[in-house]
C-alpha cells in the first residue's frame, strides 16, 4: 500500500514522496521542541513584563497565544490547527484582543483627561511635589551639554549666582571670574570721548550732546539721526522719544525743560540748560555724572573697561623693551606683517611721492581700502593733491587737498551719472573724463610730473587732518608705535590704542600680539571690527570684548555648557526638563523643585499623601484639603456625561489627570438619548446601505462586464488593454481621491470646467447634496471596477470548459450559458469577496473623508453632520472632531453598535455563502 | 449583455460550436467590443492623463486649464520632479517615504500570502471541528471596523515600544541582553505596522484562497497519498503550484492595498522621516490644495509607478491561469 522507499512510482512521473527516514525524524522533533522552548522563554518574558508594566489584558492575551500555539503544536489531533497557527497568533494578538480591549473601552470613560488606570494615576499625584513657602527661590536659565545633560543657571534673591547641575549641590559661582565686567548701571557715559554705550542692548552712540545749567548737567542723544532722541536729565526717567511727533519738533523734554533749538536741529537750550561746546573740556565735573530714577535707566560716568586677554602659552610683557632691536613682525593674514615705528596721529594722511600713494590713516574703519592714487596739480609755487581710491573705475568721489584748507571730498558725479557743474562753478575744476576722474585743471593748478617734497607741502589743514610725506609700503598693513602704544591698520584706516605684547613661554623670541581699541576717543559707532588676537600662525578677530555687560547678564557658555538660545533649543529643553522634572538638579532630599516659569525653589517635597484605605489625598500646599476618589458614576441633573473617574475635593476642583473607570452602559444610552445623535442617524444609515450596495453593484457590473470582454482571445492588444484598465486600481487611492477632488473642484476643477465650457453649466460637485452622493458613487466606481475585473478574471479561468461543453451538447444558448452557468459559478467564489466589498464600502471612511468630508453639512442638526456622511466618518467626527477632545469610551460604544449593524447584515448573507459552498464542493 | 459578451464565457474550446457564426457578425460584435473598451479606457486613463498632466507642468497650480504645458525649455518639465525628489527633501523626505513604502508593502505581501495559504489550505482539505465557525468568525472579524480599533491597537504598540526599556527593570537578570530590537515592532516603525496589517490579511484572503483550494479536485491529493506524500510534501509539490496564479492575484492585491493603506499608517507612524508614502502624501497636499498641485501631482505619479511595476511583472500568472490539464489531473 505505502511504498517507503525513494524509487516510488506515481503517476506524475517525476514526483516522488519519500517518509522520512528514523533518525532524520528524532532530529526533527529535537529541534521543533527546542524551538519551542526558546519561544516560550520569550512569551515568558513577554507576559511578565507586560504584566510588570500595568498591561494585564496584553499580558493575558500573550498567555493565551502561547499556550494556544503550544497545543497545537503538540497535540497531534488538532494537525489541522497547526497549519493556521501563525495566522491565529496574529488575529488574537491584533484582531480580537483590540476588539475585546474596544468592548471594554465602550464600557468606561477612556477618552483625554481619563487616559490612565486608577494605580497609574496615584503614582502620578504621589510623585508631584512642591516648593513650601519658606523655601529659597531662585530665577533659573537653563544650559546644556548634550541632548540629555542640563544644567541650571541660578540666581537668588540676594543677586548671588549658583550653577545646578544633576545630582549635585548647586555651586556659587564667583561673579568676577566669567571674564567681563558688569556694569553697575545701564548706560555708560565716558566724558573723555563723549561716547554713551547702552549695555543692555550693546550699541554706543556718539552724537551726544552735554547741557549743562552750571552745576548740574544733562544729555541729549540722537538717535538714527535725529528720528529717535534718548535723553537724560536730572529728576527724570531716562526716556526715549520720536523726535518728531506728527511733523513737530518735540518741543519739551519734561516740565520746565522748553526746547529752543539751534542748527541742525539740536536744541540749543533745554529750559535752563544750554548746549555744551566742548564737553571734553568738562570731563572732570562729568566725572562723577549719575542720572536716572531707577537702576535700569540709569546714566553713570564711566569708561567701558577694555579687556586685555591672556594668552595660553604666553606671557604678557609689562614693558616693550624686549621689542627694541625689532622692525618688523611676520603674521599671518589678516594682520601680514608689523612694523614697528613712530605714529605721528597729528597728520591724518600720509603721502609717499615715489609711489603717488596717500593713505588715510584715520579713516576710522569704514571698511573701505585707505589707499589713495595721487595725482599732483601745481601753480608754480604751491601744490595741490587729487586723490582717487586706489582701484576704482570711473570713481564717483574724490579728495583734494589745496593749500591752507582741509582736505575736502569732491563729488564726481550726480544722480544721474553725469559730472556735476557745480566742480567748475565751486571749485574751478575741469572735468571731461569721467573714466579716469582726473580734472585737466583746479583753479590755477595745473597737472604737473614734478612732485613735492616734504617742504613744498605748505598746506596744513586742521591739527589731525594734516598731510605729511612718508615713506608707505602697502604690505605692511599695521604700524605700531610702542612709545604711545597705539597701532594703525593702514587698510582701513583703523586706529587701535590698545596694544599688548605676549612672549611664548618656550620660546621667548616670539610674540602674541593683541590689538585692541577699548577708549578710542575716535571711535566710531559703526566699527567693523573691535580688536584683533594673533599668536604665529593664528589670528582672532574678537568683536567688542571691551563691552560692559549690563548687570546680571548671563553668559552664553559656562564650563562648556551653552545656554540654550535657538527656538529648537529651547523646546527640546523645556521638554526634556518637564520629562525629568526639575528634582533632576539637587542632591538627592535637597532638591530644586519649578515653582513657575520665571523661579525654581529648594527644597522639593512631596505634595500630596495618600491614604490606601479611604482612598483620599491630602494636600500639604493648600491647607491639608482633602480628594476622594469617585468612582461612582452618576449623572448631574442636567448633565450630559457622567463625571468621574477623579479625586474631587468638596469645593473646588478635581486633581488632574483623571483615570479610568468602568461606568456601564452610560456610553450605548447616551447613543439613543443623545439629541445630536438621533437627529440625522435615519438618513445616515439609509445613505450609508446605499452607498455600500450602490458601490458593490456598480463596480461588479463594471468589473465582470469588462473581464467578460476581455476573456475573449480574439480582442487584440489584451494584456496592454488590461493593465490600462487595472491602472486606476494601482494608485493609491488616497492619491486618487484627491486628484478626483482636484478634477472636480467646484472653481478650480479640470471637470468642472470642461462640462462648464460645453453647457453652460457649473456643476455643483461639493454643495448639492445629490450631485455631491454621484460624485461619490462615480469615484467609487473608478476607483472599484478594477479590482472586480481582476478577481472576475481570474474566476473565469477556474471555470472548468467542461461545464461549458456539456452546456453546448444540451443546446444551451449564450444568455443561458451567462445566467445558469457562469454567474452562479463567479458568485461560489466571488461570493464572499463581494460581501467583503460590501462591508469595505460601509466602513469606507477615506473615500468620504477625502472626497467630500461628509458635506454637503445638513442644516439644523445640532452635532455637525453632512449629507455625504457615513457612519463611520458620523461617528469619527462625533468621536474625535469636535472640540472636547477624544473620546474613546463613547466612539468605542458607536463601533460596536456599527459592528452589530454589519455582522448581522454578514451572518444573513453567510446563508447563501454556505449553499455556495455546497455548490463549490460538488463541482 | 450581448451576445458578444455571452459567448466570451467560455475560453478557446468552446470556439467549436460557434462556427455557425459568420464572419461578418464576428466582424460586427469585435468592433462593437472594441468600442466599448475604448470607451472603458478613457474613463480609466483620463485622471491618469490629468495627474501626468499636471506633474509636467512647471505652473504647478490645479487652476490650470490646458493639458499641454506651456515651456520653452524641455528641462521645465521636471520643475515639480526636481523640487519634490531633490530640492524639498528638508521639508518632504520623499525618498524615505518611498522605502519605508515598499519594506512594508513588501513584506506584508510575502509573509501574509504564506500565512494566509496555510490556513487556506487546512481549511479546504481538513475537516475538523469548529471549522464552520472559525470560518464564520473570520468573517465577522472583518466586519469590525479597524478604523476605530485604532486606539486598542496604537495602545498596544505603545506598550510593546515600552519593552525595551520595560524588562531590564522587571528581570534584572535578563538586562545584559539589548532589548532595543523590539522597538522595532512597536510605534513609529515599520515592523509594528507589519505586524498590524498581517494580523488583519487573514480575512478575506483566506476565503478567497479557500474557494480555489477548494476548485482544485482532492483527487489529486488522494493520489498523492496513496503514494507516500505528507501533507506538506501535497501542499508544497503538488497544490502550491497549481495555486501559484491565485497566489499571485492574492500578491498584488496584498501589496497594493498595503502599499495604499493609510488609516493606520497615519496613526501609528508619527514622525516625518517613518511616513510610508501615502502618509506623506496626503499631508504634502493638504497643507496648500492648489499651490502645491503639481508637485502632488508628480509625487502620486512616483508612487504610481512600483505598483504598476509589480503587477505588470505578475501580469503573467494573474491572466494566464490554470492550465486547464492540471486541474483535470
Amino acid at each position: 500500500m505505502v511504498t517507503t522507499t525513494k524509487e516510488a512510482r506515481s503517476p506524475q512521473g517525476d514526483l516522488a514522496f519519500s517518509k522520512m527516514t528514523e533518525p532524520r525524524k528524532i532530529i526533527f522533533s529535537v529541534l521543533k521542541y527546542a524551538g519551542l522552548m526558546v519561544l516560550d522563554a520569550f512569551a515568558l518574558v513577554l507576559i511578565y513584563a507586560f504584566f510588570y508594566d500595568g498591561a494585564g489584558g496584553l499580558s493575558l492575551t500573550i498567555a493565551f497565544i502561547t499556550i494556544m500555539a503550544n497545543v497545537f503544536v503538540l497535540v497531534p489531533s488538532l494537525y489541522p490547527l497547526k497549519w493556521m497557527t501563525p495566522g491565529l497568533i496574529l488575529v488574537t494578538l491584533l484582531v480580537i484582543y483590540p476588539i475585546i480591549l474596544t468592548v471594554q473601552t465602550a464600557f468606561s470613560n477612556y477618552g483625554d483627561g481619563n487616559l490612565l488606570v486608577k494605580e497609574r494615576v496615584v503614582d502620578l499625584i504621589k510623585s508631584r511635589g512642591y516648593v513650601p513657602s519658606d523655601a529659597i527661590t531662585y530665577k533659573w536659565v537653563p544650559f546644556r551639554l548634550s541632548e540629555t545633560e542640563y544644567a541650571l543657571w541660578l540666581v537668588d534673591d540676594a543677586g548671588q549666582t549658583l550653577f545646578a547641575l544633576p545630582g549635585q549641590q548647586p555651586t556659587v559661582i564667583d561673579r568676577t571670574t566669567l571674564g567681563y565686567s558688569e556694569a553697575s548701571a545701564r548706560y555708560l557715559f565716558n566724558p573723555a570721548s563723549s561716547i554713551l554705550v547702552d549695555t543692555q542692548t550693546n550699541t554706543e552712540y556718539d552724537n551726544v550732546y552735554v547741557y549743562s545749567d552750571g552745576d548740574s548737567f544733562g544729555l541729549w542723544v540722537s538717535k538714527d539721526e535725529n528720528r529717535n532722541i534718548l535723553y537724560a536729565f536730572p529728576n527724570l526717567a531716562i526716556e526715549e522719544k520720536l523726535f518728531f511727533d506728527r511733523g513737530q519738533r518735540l518741543a519739551q523734554l519734561g516740565e520746565g525743560l522748553a526746547i529752543v533749538y539751534g542748527e541742525n536741529n539740536i536744541p540749543a537750550t533745554i529750559g535752563d540748560f544750554a548746549l555744551v561746546e566742548t564737553p571734553t573740556d568738562q570731563a572732570e565735573a562729568l566725572a562723577s555724572l549719575s542720572l536716572g530714577l531707577e537702576d535700569g535707566d540709569q546714566v553713570i560716568a564711566g569708561t567701558p573697561d577694555s579687556i586685555i586677554p591672556n594668552i595660553t602659552g604666553y606671557t604678557r610683557l609689562e614693558n616693550f623693551d624686549a621689542l627694541a632691536d625689532i622692525e618688523r613682525l611676520d603674521y599671518i593674514a589678516p594682520l601680514n606683517s608689523v612694523v614697528l615705528q613712530p605714529i605721528d596721529l597729528s597728520s591724518r594722511y600720509v603721502y609717499d611721492p615715489e609711489q603717488s600713494l596717500v593713505n588715510d590713516q584715520q579713516s576710522s574703519g569704514s571698511g573701505i581700502d585707505a589707499y589713495y592714487d595721487v595725482t599732483v596739480y601745481s601753480n608754480g609755487s604751491e601744490y595741490a593733491l587729487w586723490m582717487i581710491r586706489l582701484g576704482t573705475q570711473e570713481p564717483s568721489q574724490a579728495l583734494l587737498a589745496l593749500p591752507n584748507q582741509a582736505v575736502q571730498s569732491v563729488i564726481l558725479s550726480d544722480t544721474r551719472g553725469n559730472i556735476p557743474a557745480s566742480l567748475q562753478t565751486d571749485l574751478g575744476i575741469i572735468l571731461t573724463d569721467k573714466n579716469t576722474g582726473l580734472p585737466e585743471s583746479i583753479g590755477d593748478f595745473e597737472r604737473t610730473t614734478d612732485l613735492p617734497t616734504d617742504t613744498a607741502l605748505t598746506w596744513m589743514g586742521e591739527s589731525g587732518d594734516a598731510i605729511k610725506i612718508g615713506a608707505l609700503d602697502i604690505n605692511d598693513r599695521f604700524v605700531i608705535d610702542l612709545e604711545q602704544g597705539i597701532a594703525i591698520d593702514r587698510v582701513f584706516g583703523f586706529v587701535f590704542n590698545s596694544v599688548e605684547f605676549y612672549a611664548n613661554d618656550t620660546n621667548p623670541a616670539e610674540f602674541a600680539l593683541w590689538l585692541g581699541n577699548g577708549n578710542n576717543p575716535k571711535r566710531p559707532a559703526n566699527a567693523q571690527f573691535a580688536a584683533y588676537i594673533s599668536v604665529p600662525n593664528q589670528t582672532t578677530l574678537v568683536n567688542n570684548p571691551s563691552r560692559v555687560r549690563p548687570a546680571g547678564y548671563i553668559p552664553s557658555t559656562y564650563e562648556d555648557y551653552t545656554q540654550l538660545v535657538t527656538e529648537n533649543e529651547r523646546t527640546a529643553g523645556s521638554t526634556f526638563l518637564q520629562e525629568v522634572s526639575f528634582d533632576y538638579f539637587g542632591e538627592e532630599g535637597d532638591t530644586l523643585g519649578l515653582q513657575n516659569t520665571q523661579t525654581v525653589g529648594r527644597p522639593y517635597v512631596l505634595r500630596y499623601r495618600y491614604d490606601e484605605t479611604t482612598q483620599t489625598f491630602t494636600d500639604l500646599a493648600d491647607n491639608n484639603k482633602t480628594y476622594t476618589a469617585d468612582d461612582e458614576c452618576d449623572i448631574p441633573e442636567g448633565a450630559r456625561e457622567p463625571i468621574c473617574g477623579f479625586f474631587t475635593p468638596a469645593s473646588g476642583d478635581s486633581l488632574s489627570p483623571g483615570y479610568r473607570v468602568n461606568i456601564g452602559t452610560h456610553n450605548f444610552t447616551r447613543l439613543v438619548t443623545d439629541p445630536g445623535l438621533r437627529g440625522p442617524l435615519v438618513d445616515i444609515f439609509v445613505w450609508t446601505i446605499t452607498f455600500a450596495a450602490l458601490s458593490v453593484l456598480t463596480t461588479f457590473s463594471l468589473g465582470l462586464f469588462m473581464a467578460l470582454i476581455l476573456n475573449d482571445p480574439a480582442i487584440p492588444a489584451r494584456r496592454l488593454i488590461r493593465s490600462l484598465l487595472i491602472i486606476p486600481y494601482c494608485i493609491p487611492g488616497v492619491i486618487s481621491i484627491l486628484v478626483w477632488q482636484g478634477m472636480l473642484n467646484q472653481n478650480l476643477g479640470f471637470i468642472t470646467n470642461l462640462i462648464f465650457d460645453a453647457t453652460g453649466v457649473r456643476i455643483p460637485w461639493f454643495s448639492d447634496p445629490l450631485w455631491a452622493k454621484f460624485a461619490i458613487l462615480l469615484v467609487n466606481l473608478w476607483l472599484g471596477y478594477p479590482y472586480m475585473m481582476l478577481i472576475s478574471s481570474g474566476a473565469l479561468q477556474s471555470i472548468p470548459s467542461e461545464v461549458y461543453e456539456a452546456a453546448a451538447v444540451d443546446g444551451a444558448n449564450p444568455q443561458q450559458r451567462f445566467w445558469r452557468i457562469t454567474l452562479p459559478l463567479l458568485l461560489v467564489t466571488l461570493g464572499p469577496l463581494l460581501i467583503g466589498s460590501f462591508v469595505f464600502n460601509f466602513n469606507n471612511y477615506i473615500l468620504i473623508a477625502a472626497l467630500t468630508a461628509g458635506n454637503p453639512p445638513i442644516p439644523g442638526s445640532p452635532v455637525p453632520a453632512g449629507y455625504t456622511d457615513i457612519l463611520i466618518s458620523y461617528t469619527y467626527r462625533l468621536a474625535f472632531g469636535n472640540n472636547a477632545g477624544a473620546d474613546y469610551g463613547y466612539a468605542s460604544a458607536i463601533t460596536i453598535v456599527i459592528f452589530l449593524l454589519v455582522a448581522v447584515a454578514t451572518i444573513i448573507q453567510y446563508r447563501y455563502t454556505r449553499t455556495w459552498e455546497q455548490v463549490g464542493e460538488n463541482v | 449583455m450581448s451576445s458578444g459578451t455571452m459567448s466570451s464565457g467560455g475560453t478557446g474550446k468552446q470556439q467549436k460550436s460557434s462556427m455557425v457564426v459568420s464572419q461578418r457578425e464576428k466582424f460586427i460584435s469585435l468592433s462593437y467590443r472594441m468600442t466599448v473598451i475604448v470607451i472603458a479606457v478613457l474613463f480609466a486613463l483620463f485622471p491618469v492623463v490629468f495627474v501626468v498632466a499636471s506633474a509636467i507642468n512647471p505652473a504647478g497650480t490645479l487652476s490650470t486649464r490646458s493639458l499641454i504645458p506651456q515651456v520653452e525649455n524641455p528641462a521645465e518639465l521636471l520643475t515639480n520632479f526636481r523640487a519634490l525628489l531633490v530640492d524639498e527633501l528638508k521639508i518632504y523626505p520623499f525618498w524615505n517615504w518611498i522605502a519605508n513604502s515598499f519594506v512594508v508593502a513588501s513584506v506584508t505581501t510575502i509573509l501574509g500570502v504564506m500565512i494566509t495559504a496555510l490556513g487556506a489550505y487546512s481549511f479546504s482539505r481538513f475537516r475538523f471541528s469548529g471549522r464552520r465557525s472559525m470560518l464564520l468568525g473570520i468573517l465577522l472579524i472583518q466586519v469590525f471596523p479597524n478604523l476605530l480599533a485604532m486606539v486598542s491597537l496604537f495602545l498596544i504598540l505603545s506598550q510593546v515600544s515600552r519593552l525595551a526599556i520595560v524588562i531590564p527593570q522587571a528581570m534584572p537578570f535578563l538586562a545584559f541582553i539589548d532589548w532595543n530590537w523590539l522597538n522595532f515592532f512597536g510605534l513609529n516603525s515599520a515592523g509594528g505596522l507589519i505586524l498590524v496589517y498581517l494580523g488583519g490579511v487573514m480575512g478575506l484572503n483566506t476565503w478567497l484562497m479557500k474557494g480555489f483550494f477548494d476548485s482544485i479536485p482532492r483527487d489529486i491529493d488522494e493520489s498523492a497519498m496513496v503514494d507516500g506524500a505528507t501533507h506538506s510534501q501535497t501542499f508544497w509539490l503538488l497544490i502550491f503550484p497549481l495555486i501559484r496564479p491565485i497566489l499571485a492575484v492574492v500578491a498584488v492585491l496584498s501589496f497594493i492595498g498595503t502599499f495604499n493603506e493609510f488609516v493606520l499608517a497615519r496613526i501609528l507612524l508619527r514622525d516625518r522621516e517613518s511616513w510610508t508614502l501615502m502618509v506623506g502624501l496626503f499631508n504634502f497636499i493638504n497643507a496648500d490644495f492648489n499651490r502645491d498641485w503639481g508637485k502632488f501631482a508628480a509625487g502620486a505619479l512616483v508612487s504610481a509607478i512600483p505598483v504598476v511595476a509589480v503587477y505588470l511583472a505578475l501580469q503573467e500568472q494573474i491572466v494566464g491561469g490554470l492550465t486547464q490539464g492540471a486541474v483535470k489531473g
